[in-house]
């Protein structure tokens, strides 16, 4: 490990799915567990090689690193808390506000990268807007928001509809 | 045979370019509709689904991503609501819905599931681990909410047969609270099947509940008149063999029930059909119950299904119970039905506490003896005879009799009885009658238990004396009586009712000696005076004179 300590302050350049090369401080790059593991894999010795990201573009990736830029000194979430308290609140910081104000395609594209990049706060984030898009609204509401065609024949309609009675009368 | 000409080609054998193309143009549910058709459809529709339908945005999202932002929802509704966004997520969020009910809900949505007859549902919740007996609280239509009802209650609430037998399956409990509460709804709301099937486990002799309705299953089944399921009991309790004792008790009272139901208490029984009471009476008789049962409780004596049965509106039925004792001709039995005060603590007798049983027909014999007399061709003495029947039914309750306040009668009922009418209370009446004749009244001898069940009741004078709490009405009894009947009629006429006119004082010997130990008896009771002014609320009088007439006008 000593060697990744020297490391800490170097950079390390990633390669986007559209094969551009970003260059990120290796501290930014680590908010993504997948990225820091497959550094300790490495053991440090090709910091130099671009690391393939396969799965996300440059755009969403300049989003997705801008915020590990922001969060870099954030503690690492321990993994009992992440469990409750975690899920409970929608609460989002004012700063991840104003981040996810974004196109629903650049939303679902980030939530996507931070779960494949396993970084669990920006997914949290992620999920929790989308969350507060979702609350309060009925079906017909959620999918205007998020253009979504009704699919349910008139049949399963009215099925759903009795299954789903509970959810009205309280 | 091999086929002439090639197949016709079908949509499944054109090339999957073709199929896109002619898919691309279909809706999403016809789509699916068309998912339906055959396997593979189904799975060439869910693909292209996927790839072409729910390629973007929320939708596109996997569902470990679509679950991560269905548990920011945190309430219910939300969830359900974004569940009923598109088939895409439905199976998946219901699922996840159903999942935290049972892990944080204590499944309640299993009741709501049994309430609406959700099946599928129900099953998700019960596979999952939710707990079949869950109590959820019930509205029912008229307003009362339940909160002790599991949801095996409530589908056999609504008689929903698959979800009972699916909770049943599930090891669902019968009981609750040691209330068979499943069963006693299915029967209330006259769900014979669901009933059926709750009693596969039934014992007969049970309770529905051991605490609050001491009612057996039989009975209640007769109450509701489920014809199937009585017949569904009596049948399991016939393969046992000889039948018990609780069991033709059981029968018994349930026969008086369901008599219950429908026996007019007005003075006028309207005819009516009631095929079930029909069906349910005949099969209890067939099986063992007993028309003469009488439940007896520390309160009163109720009468017998026998009597309840002249008064029921279903003429078939009146004759069932003619039949059943063959000793009664026609024509008494049609006697019997003008005869409402027999029939006059039915209402009361709906409580049973404390039941006893008791030995064999005492009505019978009571009818035995009117036949007998019916030969002599004389009516008064069947006024004499009832009358008898009736005192003796009164010595027994006199001593308990301050415990009956309404046993004095109303204006109604006295107007009642000026037009012919016999109507009062006999609450504490008939239990201790006669020596009872075999059940097979034709084997005994009607006419000598007559007699001796007429003495038998005047040397009860003492206690004859107290019956003075009983009302009683001036009515002109101008007939002169057969013989026979004078014999035991005159004493109580001759004293106390001096407005009654003379003709009664001309009685014979006998009679004279029968009062006179009466007086006796009062004389040490109480006051002669005073036993003389009590003396004419005596309702044996009115009684006797208001039968005269009745009986008058059923013969003629």
């Amino acid at each position: 490990m000593a060697s990744a300590s020297t490391d800490a302050a170097k950079v390390i350049k990633v390669t986007t799915s559209d094969g551009i090369d970003i260059t990120v401080d290796r501290q930014v790059a680590e908010r993504s567990i997948l990225i820091k593991n497959l550094l300790e894999d490495l053991g440090g010795e090709s910091t130099d090689e671009p690391i393939p990201i396969p799965n996300v573009n440059e755009a969403v990736m300049k989003k997705v690193l801008e915020w590990c830029e922001h969060h870099k000194a954030d503690p690492p979430a321990s993994q009992d808390d992440d469990s409750d308290s975690r899920k409970k609140s929608t609460d989002i910081e004012e700063w991840d506000q104003k981040f996810m104000q974004v196109d629903q395609e650049m939303l679902f594209e980030i939530i996507l990268a931070a779960n494949y990049l396993d970084i669990k706060a920006l997914l949290d984030v992620g999920c929790k807007t989308v969350a507060n898009m979702i609350k309060g609204k009925s079906p017909d509401e959620i999918r205007k928001t998020f253009n979504i065609q009704n699919d349910f024949t008139p049949e399963e309609e009215d099925q759903i509809r009795r299954e789903n009675e509970w959810a009205e009368d309280r | 045979m091999a086929p002439m000409k090639p197949p016709l080609a079908g949509l499944l054998d054109i090339p999957t370019e073709l199929l896109l193309e002619i898919v691309s143009r279909l809706r999403t549910p016809d789509l699916r509709r068309l998912g339906r058709v055959n396997h593979a459809l189904y799975s060439f529709v869910g693909h292209y689904l996927v790839r072409y339908r729910y390629n973007s945005g929320l939708l596109s999202l996997p569902n470990e991503l679509i679950l991560a932002i269905v548990q920011h929802l945190n309430n219910g509704r939300d969830r359900s609501r974004f569940a009923r966004v598109s088939l895409r997520v439905y199976p998946l969020v219901m699922d996840y819905i159903v999942r935290h009910n049972v892990r944080h809900g204590r499944s309640h949505l299993l009741s709501y599931a049994a309430r609406l007859n959700l099946e599928g549902m129900a099953r998700k919740i019960l596979h999952i681990g939710g707990d079949v007996n869950v109590f959820g609280g019930h509205r029912f239509a008229n307003g009362i909410i339940n909160e002790q009802l599991t949801p095996l209650s409530i589908a056999a609430y609504y008689g929903y047969e698959g979800m009972v037998r699916l909770l049943l399956g599930s090891g669902a409990s019968r009981t609750v609270n040691g209330i068979r509460m499943a069963l006693f709804m299915a029967m209330v709301e006259h769900h014979e099947t669901v009933a059926i099937m709750l009693s596969r486990n039934l014992d007969l002799s049970d309770m529905i509940s051991e605490t609050r309705m001491k009612i057996s299953a039989l009975q209640l089944a007769c109450r509701e008149k489920l014809v199937n399921l009585v017949q569904y009991y009596l049948n399991r309790g016939s393969k046992r063999g000889r039948l018990s004792k609780t069991l033709i008790r059981d029968r018994s009272i349930a026969l008086r029930m369901i008599l219950l139901r429908d026996a007019s208490r007005e003075s006028f029984v309207k005819r009516e059909i009631h095929e079930d009471v029909y069906k349910i009476v005949l099969l209890l008789l067939q099986s063992g119950a007993d028309p003469d049962y009488r439940v007896v409780t520390a309160r009163f004596v109720a009468s017998t299904a026998r009597v309840i049965s002249s008064r029921h509106p279903d003429p078939r039925v009146r004759v069932l119970f003619a039949k059943s004792a063959s000793a009664i001709g026609p024509e008494e039995s049609s006697l019997l039905i003008g005869r409402r005060w027999l029939s006059e603590s039915a209402d009361e007798a709906v409580e049973l506490q404390g039941v006893r049983s008791e030995s064999p027909p005492i009505e019978l014999s009571t009818f035995a003896r009117l036949s007998d007399f019916v030969k002599e061709g004389d009516i008064y003495t069947f006024n004499f005879l009832d009358e008898s029947e009736i005192e003796e039914g009164d010595d027994q309750g006199a001593g308990t009799r301050d415990t009956y306040p309404d046993l004095s009668l109303d204006d109604t009922d006295m107007a009642d009885w000026r037009v012919g009418e016999l109507h009062w209370r006999r609450r504490n009446s008939e239990h201790d009658e006669p020596p009872p004749l075999s059940v097979f009244p034709q084997l005994g001898n009607p006419t000598s238990v007559a007699t001796h069940v007429s003495k038998d009741f005047w040397s009860n004078g003492s206690a004859l004396t107290k019956m003075s709490f009983r009302p009683m009405q001036t009515l002109n009894v101008g007939a002169s009586p057969s013989r026979k009947a004078e014999q035991f009629k005159k004493p109580t006429q001759v004293e106390p009712f001096p407005q009654l006119g003379e003709s009664p004082r001309t009685s014979n010997v006998t009679a004279v000696n029968v009062w006179a130990s009466f007086t006796m008896n009062k004389a040490s009771s109480g006051p002669g005076e005073s036993s003389r002014r009590e003396q004419p609320l005596n309702p044996k009088n009115p009684g006797k004179a208001s039968k005269k007439k009745k009986w008058e006008r059923v013969v003629l």
